[in-house]
């Protein structure tokens, strides 16, 4: 019974937000400074299998996050699972950070080259548009990956969310007392306890 | 072969919220009837007529097209009032969880068979009843993955003695931390994204490239959630599917007790029932609400089984000139179509006076004459029987 462990489901749930930020998507859509919720919503401008090394990266990120987290419906936000959320926060930060810290050319050995290429005479148009998301603008080949693609995580617990989220058990019930909410008087109290 | 659904359900009472009672699933929810409708048990695989349909030009049938295409095709969001999207739009699954053992299973309206082949199936080489079974498939197999999902969610709600499937409900429905964590649609998006998968997989991988085709587009169309189907196509997009749907009526539980569902080495489609046998031992119900699109309430026949044959006097010679092995095949047969049409018995329509063809083995059809719709509970008259070229099936 839930009840019956207190000292576990009083316990503050982690919740993990995390968002796919790309020069790319920001260049497509200035107004959102390159920022998506997820990887699959990020458009790219480059063709695919330019930078496929890149993307896989990022895809490499969000799913160390999806591994150690829980899909918490409907919220975009997801469950840390580890039973010490500052360690398995730092952990994570660490390994993503990890993942973008190599420069372009490490990966992509023409880079500068290949964008020049790829964006052609455009290129002070999409400067323009990607000043609010790297002020200096159209990554270059010593740039470290994360200038231009990143995985932005945070934590939020669940205290600092809201009341409802503040402990398992609440986020279970829809309040922080087993009585009422969510539902007309808790569906006239489960039906008088059936 | 899955345990009973009765002893599950009997075990979920005993643990506190994980019962409750939902709203009435004999309602449709979009297109509202204005009386009680009809409604029948049916079987997975019935056979459809459609003698005398005419497609209706009534302002209540254009009415009803409206509203369901605007239901079924992409939002830019899944938070839509006004009942549900996608293709629950057309049919739905009553959970055992909050519907009493009488009510619980998967509610198919008969209107929305012709309203689904109006939007999408119309321009495909089929006949009308060929495509009115292809849309009955396709809202089975969606449905029968939220059966599927319940079944599962009902196994770890018995392990952990927890109401698992209540608490995302309540999240979902409660608006839980509104303003501080975005909601993304009033239902839960990853298992549309299964249920639409196992559609193609189940449907559109036996149908031909056209009808593939078509259904795949009709999938990709739907609101959030829905339109991802094609992520569950394959055997590993499905695991991965299965399991995050799984992972996300387990969220808090795993959170709480540091369990591991993430681990890439389970494999949680062992854990959804999703074959012949399991599909069986969930029921499906069907609504006559054809008066409430502007058709005739016998616009949509479904023949689920022929209780009662007469052999006429052509026949019974014809089956005396049978071998034993054919003539026993057929004793088989006969007795199989009164409670179902088997699966493999090729059961269509021959000619359009009422007479149905059925094959009884390899080599073997016979041909039933329906009764006159008028006269139903007369018995189907067996005409004849015979080899596959002598019956004029080439």
């Amino acid at each position: 019974m839930i009840e019956g462990s207190s000292s576990l489901w009083d316990r503050e749930p982690v919740f993990v937000r995390w968002r796919v930020a790309t020069w790319e998507h920001a260049a497509l859509h200035p107004k959102s400074h390159g920022f998506t919720s997820r990887l699959r919503e990020s458009q790219r401008l480059l063709p695919e299998d330019m930078t496929a090394p890149i993307y896989a990266l990022l895809a490499e990120a969000e799913a160390l996050v999806a591994r150690i987290t829980e899909p918490v419906p409907p919220f975009d936000a997801r469950l840390l699972r580890d039973v010490d959320a500052d360690d398995g926060g730092r952990n994570l930060n660490e390994q993503v950070d990890r993942l973008f810290s190599q420069n372009f050319r490490d990966i992509m050995p023409n880079w500068s080259v290949e964008v020049a290429k790829a964006i052609g005479t455009n290129r002070l148009e999409i400067e323009q548009q990607v000043r609010s998301f790297a002020a200096l603008g159209i990554p270059r080949d010593d740039f470290a990956i994360h200038y231009g693609y990143r995985l932005c995580v945070s934590f939020i617990r669940g205290r600092d969310a809201d009341a409802k989220v503040a402990t398992h058990r609440s986020l279970l019930m829809g309040c922080q007392a087993n009585t009422w909410q969510p539902g007309s008087m808790r569906d006239a109290f489960d039906a008088l306890m059936r | 072969m899955i345990r009973t659904i009765s002893e599950i359900i009997d075990e979920l009472r005993h643990i506190p919220r994980a019962t409750w009672s939902g709203s009435d699933p004999t309602i449709p929810p979009v297109l509202r009837p204005p009386a009680l409708a009809d409604i029948d048990l049916a079987c997975h695989t019935p056979v459809f007529d459609d003698a005398g349909f005419d497609l209706p030009t009534s302002l209540q049938w254009y009415e009803a097209i409206t509203a369901i295409s605007q239901r079924l095709k992409q939002d830019g969001d899944g938070r839509v009032a006004g009942g549900p999207v996608g293709i629950d739009a057309l049919a739905w699954y009553a959970s055992f969880h909050d519907h009493s053992t009488a009510q619980w299973g998967i509610y198919i309206p008969l209107s929305s068979l012709p309203l689904l082949d109006n939007l999408q199936l119309s321009g495909l080489g089929l006949s009308r009843p060929e495509r009115w079974r292809l849309a009955w498939d396709v809202l089975v197999a969606h449905e029968i993955v939220h059966f599927a999902v319940d079944y599962a969610c009902a196994w770890f709600e018995l392990l952990f003695h927890a109401p698992i499937r209540r608490a995302l409900c309540d999240r979902i429905t409660a608006g839980l931390a509104e303003g501080i964590f975005t909601q993304q649609s009033n239902y839960l998006e990853i298992e549309e994204s299964l249920a639409n998968g196992h559609v193609l997989r189940k449907v559109a991988a036996s149908a031909e490239s056209t009808v593939a085709q078509t259904l795949r587009d009709f999938i990709r169309g739907q609101p959030p959630g829905y339109r991802d189907g094609e992520s569950a196509e394959s055997d590993e997009g499905l695991g991965k599917i299965a399991a995050e749907t799984l992972r996300s009526y387990l969220a808090v539980w795993s959170s709480g007790w540091n369990i591991d569902p993430g681990n890439p080495a389970l494999d949680f489609t062992h854990l959804i029932p999703l074959d012949d046998d399991s599909r069986a031992t969930c029921p499906v119900w069907v609504i006559n609400d054809l008066e409430t699109v502007g058709l005739p309430r016998d616009a949509v026949r479904l023949i689920t089984c022929v209780q009662r044959i007469e052999e006429t006097k052509t026949f019974r010679k014809s089956l005396r000139r049978l071998h034993r092995d054919q003539q026993q095949a057929w004793c088989r047969l006969k007795g199989e179509l009164v409670s179902a049409i088997p699966n493999g018995a090729d059961f269509k329509k021959w000619h359009p006076e009422g007479v149905w063809s059925v094959r009884v083995n390899n080599s073997v059809r016979a041909h039933l004459k329906q009764p006159h719709p008028d006269e139903a509970l007369q018995p189907w008259l067996a005409l004849d029987i015979g080899g596959h070229t002598k019956m004029g099936h080439d």
